[in-house]
Protein backbone atom coordinates (compact mmCIF):
# COMPACT_ATOMS: atom_id res chain seq x y z
CA UNK A 1 0.00 0.00 0.00
CA UNK A 2 1.15 3.56 -0.61
CA UNK A 3 -0.09 6.98 0.28
CA UNK A 4 -1.37 9.15 -2.53
CA UNK A 5 -2.31 12.78 -2.13
CA UNK A 6 -5.36 13.85 -4.07
CA UNK A 7 -6.20 17.53 -4.58
CA UNK A 8 -9.15 18.31 -2.37
CA UNK A 9 -11.72 20.50 -4.07
CA UNK A 10 -15.35 21.29 -3.59
CA UNK A 11 -16.04 18.84 -6.40
CA UNK A 12 -14.88 16.00 -4.15
CA UNK A 13 -16.53 16.60 -0.77
CA UNK A 14 -16.07 14.03 1.96
CA UNK A 15 -19.23 11.98 1.61
CA UNK A 16 -20.18 9.89 4.60
CA UNK A 17 -22.60 7.05 4.03
CA UNK A 18 -25.04 6.30 6.81
CA UNK A 19 -28.19 4.25 6.95
CA UNK A 20 -31.19 6.45 6.32
CA UNK A 21 -33.05 5.13 9.34
CA UNK A 22 -30.13 6.19 11.55
CA UNK A 23 -30.45 9.84 10.58
CA UNK A 24 -32.66 12.08 12.57
CA UNK A 25 -33.49 14.76 10.03
CA UNK A 26 -34.51 17.34 12.56
CA UNK A 27 -30.94 17.32 13.91
CA UNK A 28 -29.23 16.96 10.54
CA UNK A 29 -26.88 19.72 9.42
CA UNK A 30 -24.77 19.88 6.27
CA UNK A 31 -21.26 18.59 6.91
CA UNK A 32 -18.68 21.27 7.41
CA UNK A 33 -15.03 20.99 6.60
CA UNK A 34 -12.11 23.35 6.64
CA UNK A 35 -11.11 22.93 2.98
CA UNK A 36 -7.64 21.48 3.39
CA UNK A 37 -5.52 21.63 0.24
CA UNK A 38 -4.98 17.90 0.10
CA UNK A 39 -6.46 14.79 1.51
CA UNK A 40 -4.47 11.58 1.85
CA UNK A 41 -5.92 8.28 0.75
CA UNK A 42 -4.41 4.83 0.85
CA UNK A 43 -4.42 2.92 -2.43
CA UNK A 44 -2.70 -0.30 -3.39
CA UNK A 45 0.59 0.14 -5.25
CA UNK A 46 0.25 -1.19 -8.80
CA UNK A 47 1.56 -4.70 -9.27
CA UNK A 48 2.67 -6.37 -12.47
CA UNK A 49 4.06 -9.77 -13.35
CA UNK A 50 7.46 -9.88 -15.00
CA UNK A 51 7.09 -12.61 -17.59
CA UNK A 52 9.74 -11.86 -20.17
CA UNK A 53 13.41 -12.94 -20.00
CA UNK A 54 15.62 -10.50 -18.13
CA UNK A 55 18.09 -10.35 -21.02
CA UNK A 56 19.19 -12.16 -24.16
CA UNK A 57 20.56 -15.56 -23.25
CA UNK A 58 18.40 -15.84 -20.14
CA UNK A 59 15.04 -17.39 -19.44
CA UNK A 60 12.50 -16.78 -16.74
CA UNK A 61 11.37 -20.04 -15.16
CA UNK A 62 8.34 -18.45 -13.54
CA UNK A 63 6.81 -14.98 -13.48
CA UNK A 64 8.14 -12.58 -10.86
CA UNK A 65 5.58 -10.30 -9.15
CA UNK A 66 6.74 -6.69 -9.18
CA UNK A 67 5.45 -3.66 -7.32
CA UNK A 68 5.69 -0.22 -8.90
CA UNK A 69 5.96 2.95 -6.86
CA UNK A 70 5.82 6.41 -8.36
CA UNK A 71 7.79 9.13 -6.64
CA UNK A 72 7.64 12.79 -7.52
CA UNK A 73 10.31 14.98 -5.99
CA UNK A 74 10.92 18.57 -7.10
CA UNK A 75 8.96 18.00 -10.28
CA UNK A 76 10.90 14.90 -11.31
CA UNK A 77 8.83 11.75 -11.66
CA UNK A 78 10.61 8.52 -10.91
CA UNK A 79 9.29 4.98 -10.93
CA UNK A 80 10.76 2.34 -8.65
CA UNK A 81 10.03 -1.30 -9.50
CA UNK A 82 10.86 -3.96 -6.95
CA UNK A 83 10.17 -7.56 -6.16
CA UNK A 84 9.86 -9.25 -2.78
CA UNK A 85 11.23 -12.60 -3.89
CA UNK A 86 14.90 -11.78 -4.30
CA UNK A 87 14.91 -8.13 -3.20
CA UNK A 88 15.95 -6.49 -6.43
CA UNK A 89 14.83 -3.05 -7.59
CA UNK A 90 15.03 -0.88 -10.68
CA UNK A 91 14.59 2.83 -11.25
CA UNK A 92 13.51 4.82 -14.28
CA UNK A 93 11.55 7.78 -15.57
CA UNK A 94 8.82 5.39 -16.70
CA UNK A 95 7.56 1.98 -15.60
CA UNK A 96 9.17 0.40 -18.65
CA UNK A 97 12.54 1.95 -17.82
CA UNK A 98 12.29 0.87 -14.18
CA UNK A 99 11.45 -2.72 -15.16
CA UNK A 100 14.28 -2.76 -17.70
CA UNK A 101 16.66 -1.55 -14.98
CA UNK A 102 15.34 -4.23 -12.59
CA UNK A 103 15.95 -6.95 -15.18
CA UNK A 104 19.53 -5.77 -15.55
CA UNK A 105 19.89 -5.85 -11.75
CA UNK A 106 18.53 -9.43 -11.70
CA UNK A 107 21.22 -10.60 -14.12
CA UNK A 108 23.87 -8.64 -12.22
CA UNK A 109 22.87 -10.26 -8.92
CA UNK A 110 22.70 -13.72 -10.47
CA UNK A 111 26.22 -13.40 -11.84
CA UNK A 112 27.56 -12.08 -8.56
CA UNK A 113 26.04 -14.84 -6.43
CA UNK A 114 27.03 -17.47 -8.97
CA UNK A 115 30.64 -16.30 -8.87
CA UNK A 116 30.80 -16.36 -5.08
CA UNK A 117 28.79 -19.52 -4.31
CA UNK A 118 31.58 -21.00 -2.23
CA UNK A 119 31.60 -18.16 0.28
CA UNK A 120 27.92 -17.27 0.58
CA UNK A 121 26.37 -17.01 4.02
CA UNK A 122 23.25 -19.13 4.61
CA UNK A 123 20.97 -16.15 3.92
CA UNK A 124 22.68 -15.39 0.62
CA UNK A 125 22.63 -19.11 -0.27
CA UNK A 126 18.87 -19.01 0.24
CA UNK A 127 18.63 -15.90 -1.93
CA UNK A 128 20.77 -17.67 -4.57
CA UNK A 129 18.44 -20.69 -4.53
CA UNK A 130 15.39 -18.44 -4.91
CA UNK A 131 17.03 -16.63 -7.81
CA UNK A 132 17.89 -19.91 -9.55
CA UNK A 133 14.30 -21.06 -9.11
CA UNK A 134 13.00 -18.14 -11.18
CA UNK A 135 15.69 -17.57 -13.82
CA UNK A 136 18.41 -19.43 -15.66
CA UNK A 137 20.83 -19.18 -18.53
CA UNK A 138 19.55 -20.67 -21.79
CA UNK B 1 16.17 15.30 2.12
CA UNK B 2 17.24 12.65 -0.40
CA UNK B 3 20.49 10.83 0.21
CA UNK B 4 23.07 10.99 -2.56
CA UNK B 5 23.90 7.56 -3.95
CA UNK B 6 27.63 8.21 -3.79
CA UNK B 7 27.37 9.27 -0.13
CA UNK B 8 25.53 6.11 0.91
CA UNK B 9 27.98 3.98 -1.05
CA UNK B 10 30.91 5.76 0.59
CA UNK B 11 29.31 5.24 4.02
CA UNK B 12 28.88 1.49 3.46
CA UNK B 13 32.42 1.10 2.15
CA UNK B 14 34.36 3.37 4.49
CA UNK B 15 32.39 2.95 7.70
CA UNK B 16 30.92 -0.54 7.44
CA UNK B 17 33.64 -2.28 5.46
CA UNK B 18 31.66 -3.19 2.35
CA UNK B 19 33.90 -4.04 -0.60
CA UNK B 20 33.50 -3.27 -4.26
CA UNK B 21 32.28 -6.34 -6.17
CA UNK B 22 34.36 -6.57 -9.34
CA UNK B 23 32.72 -7.12 -12.71
CA UNK B 24 29.22 -5.92 -11.89
CA UNK B 25 27.33 -3.44 -14.03
CA UNK B 26 25.49 -1.78 -11.18
CA UNK B 27 28.23 -0.82 -8.77
CA UNK B 28 27.65 -3.61 -6.28
CA UNK B 29 29.25 -3.69 -2.85
CA UNK B 30 29.35 -6.68 -0.50
CA UNK B 31 30.17 -7.30 3.14
CA UNK B 32 32.43 -10.17 4.15
CA UNK B 33 32.60 -11.45 7.73
CA UNK B 34 34.94 -14.29 8.61
CA UNK B 35 35.56 -14.99 4.94
CA UNK B 36 31.84 -15.33 4.16
CA UNK B 37 29.85 -12.95 2.01
CA UNK B 38 26.96 -11.97 4.26
CA UNK B 39 25.32 -9.06 2.45
CA UNK B 40 25.38 -7.51 -0.97
CA UNK B 41 23.69 -4.49 -2.44
CA UNK B 42 23.90 -2.64 -5.71
CA UNK B 43 23.19 0.87 -6.86
CA UNK B 44 21.09 1.33 -9.95
CA UNK B 45 22.50 3.53 -12.69
CA UNK B 46 19.03 5.03 -13.06
CA UNK B 47 19.38 7.59 -10.28
CA UNK B 48 21.85 9.78 -8.41
CA UNK B 49 19.89 10.33 -5.24
CA UNK B 50 18.08 7.78 -3.16
CA UNK B 51 14.46 8.32 -2.21
CA UNK B 52 12.76 6.37 0.62
CA UNK B 53 11.44 3.69 -1.76
CA UNK B 54 14.94 2.92 -3.04
CA UNK B 55 16.48 3.19 0.42
CA UNK B 56 13.94 0.67 1.65
CA UNK B 57 15.04 -1.82 -1.02
CA UNK B 58 18.72 -1.31 -0.19
CA UNK B 59 17.88 -1.86 3.49
CA UNK B 60 16.28 -5.22 2.63
CA UNK B 61 19.31 -6.20 0.58
CA UNK B 62 21.61 -5.71 3.57
CA UNK B 63 19.12 -7.35 6.00
CA UNK B 64 18.08 -4.33 8.05
CA UNK B 65 14.98 -2.20 8.52
CA UNK B 66 14.76 1.14 6.76
CA UNK B 67 15.12 3.08 10.02
CA UNK B 68 18.24 1.10 10.91
CA UNK B 69 19.86 1.91 7.56
CA UNK B 70 19.05 5.56 8.10
CA UNK B 71 20.77 5.22 11.47
CA UNK B 72 23.79 3.67 9.76
CA UNK B 73 23.94 6.63 7.40
CA UNK B 74 23.41 9.15 10.21
CA UNK B 75 26.21 7.56 12.27
CA UNK B 76 23.86 6.32 15.03
CA UNK B 77 24.68 2.69 14.25
CA UNK B 78 28.29 1.53 14.10
CA UNK B 79 29.82 -1.32 12.13
CA UNK B 80 29.99 -3.28 15.38
CA UNK B 81 26.28 -2.67 16.01
CA UNK B 82 25.47 -3.79 12.49
CA UNK B 83 27.53 -6.97 12.68
CA UNK B 84 25.91 -7.77 16.03
CA UNK B 85 22.46 -7.23 14.53
CA UNK B 86 23.32 -9.59 11.66
CA UNK B 87 24.46 -12.20 14.21
CA UNK B 88 21.30 -11.82 16.30
CA UNK B 89 19.09 -12.14 13.24
CA UNK B 90 20.91 -15.26 12.09
CA UNK B 91 22.38 -13.68 8.97
CA UNK B 92 25.92 -14.63 9.99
Amino acid sequence: MQLVQIPYTTATPPFVLVRADHVSMDRWRPPTFTSPQYTTVRVPAPQVLLQEPPATGWQLLEPIPLTLEVDQTEGEVRVVAYDTLVNVYGVGATAAEAISDLKSMLVDLYEELEASQAVLSPSLQQQWRRLRSVMARI
Amino acid sequence: MPIEKKDLRRCLVQKFGFEQVPGTRHDAVALFVGGRKVATTRFSRGHDDINPAILSQIAKQIWVQLAYLQGMYDCHNSRQDYIELLRQSGRI
